[in-house]
């Protein structure tokens, strides 16, 4: 997990995509433990309220639960659950932005559609 | 919800024509990390040395744990205060200072404060006197923490550490306090490095309160707003500006507000750039003595 304080988004933002982006590389499996809200603040040097914060967002979404007295674990079925909500925004996110760059520097829709097909290796 | 700890009603203390303390009135609750943020003069010191009953108010009430704070021998056990000036007998020893610290506390931890010493390499055997000004900023932090006092407040406990020795008191600050949870208070200019600790911030200007929020809110409501001088202007029209340069022919304006949806539509309906103003920067806005009297 990744944390850039110098990032225009909020901490507890971050602390919650940076461990959705575990979870759907495979870094942090389902139905693992993952650290306390107080080792993340040690960690990180943060308001273990931030932490709590970031954690409770993923909670409220169901990919995090807690097992009272033990701690929070990922739930099965995470991963599918982020990856839904993320292609919902991939559009918004990337696509809009990369036509209106393209447009920009005067890249027509068919050369764009080229470089994606080579995998963005145009100029050698 | 939380308990409050710590009250203080219409605080005021003047020196001559000088209102060092202006009217302040806060509450702060049980088991939060607190930031006394202000420039030099601002009265932050002069507001812990009130709340400690080294000095008294001219005006105001304070009130910890619900009752009347002012030479209040019973609840003075359970505040530890560590003033940036030295309070320390300067002929003691180390040891000595600690052990009096742990005759005087409710709750000091003297298993805990040899851990700190360790970890802080403070020699026990030294005379107060033959410390250097990192090592007084040490010793105050050992005892600080130690004492593991309901309220403790550290007044610029980093002063004179390098960067190696503050990352360890921030480290072991959030870890003593996740594992005993209490209230803090601590004033510092280094904000940059210090804001993520805290949950909420008090910003001291010119001896008024001028703002008490939590951190993450304070962050979000600060942003700058570029781009041709008269698009910046009507972009920013109605909205609280805190800051502004013209760079050529570029307009910087520091924005500081609410953002409400309705407000970031509004902004995003202008040929302008957006981007989080630093809190070190962002503090240095809110506290510059100004006749305009932003706040």
């Amino acid at each position: 997990m990744k944390l850039d304080f110098n990032n225009e988004k909020s901490i507890y933002l971050q602390i919650a995509e940076s461990m959705e982006d575990d979870i759907i590389r495979g870094a942090i499996e389902e139905e693992t433990q993952i650290l306390s809200t107080n080792q993340m603040a040690v960690l990180y040097k943060i308001n273990p309220a931030t932490a709590g914060k970031g954690i409770n967002i993923l909670v409220d979404r169901g990919i995090i639960y807690k097992r009272r007295g033990i701690g929070m674990f990922v739930a099965s079925g995470a991963k599918k659950v982020i990856q839904e909500t993320r292609k919902t925004n991939f559009y918004e996110k990337y696509v809009a932005s990369l036509l209106d760059e393209a447009k920009n520097l005067g890249i027509s829709t068919d050369e764009l559609i080229e470089m994606i097909k080579q995998g963005g290796r145009v100029n050698g | 919800m939380a308990d409050t700890v710590l009250e203080t009603i219409g605080l005021t203390k003047s020196y001559g024509a000088l209102k060092a303390v202006n009217n302040f009135s806060i509450k702060l609750d049980s088991n939060k990390i607190y930031g006394l943020l202000g420039r030099n003069g601002a009265g932050k010191t002069t507001f812990l040395d009130l709340i400690a009953s080294r000095i008294f108010a001219d005006r105001g009430e304070i009130k910890l744990f619900g009752q009347n704070a002012v030479e209040n021998q019973e609840l003075l056990p359970k505040l530890c205060y560590m003033p940036e000036k030295n309070l320390f007998i300067t002929t003691m020893r180390v040891r000595e200072i600690i052990e009096s610290a742990a005759g005087f506390y409710d709750s000091f931890d003297r298993k805990y404060a040899d851990q700190l010493c360790i970890k802080f390499a403070l020699d026990k055997k030294k005379k107060y006197k033959t410390l250097s000004r990192g090592y007084e900023s040490i010793l105050r932090i050992v005892i600080g923490l130690a004492s593991r006092a309901a309220v403790t407040i550290f007044d610029e406990p980093v002063l004179g550490l390098d960067a190696a020795v503050r990352d360890l008191f921030y480290r072991e600050l959030l870890e003593d306090y996740t594992a005993n949870p209490r209230t803090f208070v601590i004033s510092t200019h280094l904000i940059e490095e210090s804001a993520d600790i805290f949950e909420e911030a008090l910003i001291v200007k010119e001896g008024v309160l001028v703002e008490h929020l939590a951190v993450e809110e304070l962050k979000e409501k600060a942003r700058y707003v570029s781009g041709k001088a008269a698009v910046v202007d009507a972009a920013v029209a109605g909205l609280k500006v805190i800051y502004s340069e013209m760079v050529g022919s570029v307009k910087i304006c520091g924005v500081y507000e609410q953002f409400t949806d309705e407000k970031l539509k509004k902004l995003s309906g202008y040929e302008v750039d957006t981007s989080p103003i630093p809190v070190q920067k962002l503090f240095i806005y809110l506290t510059t003595a100004s006749k305009e009297g932003i706040l």
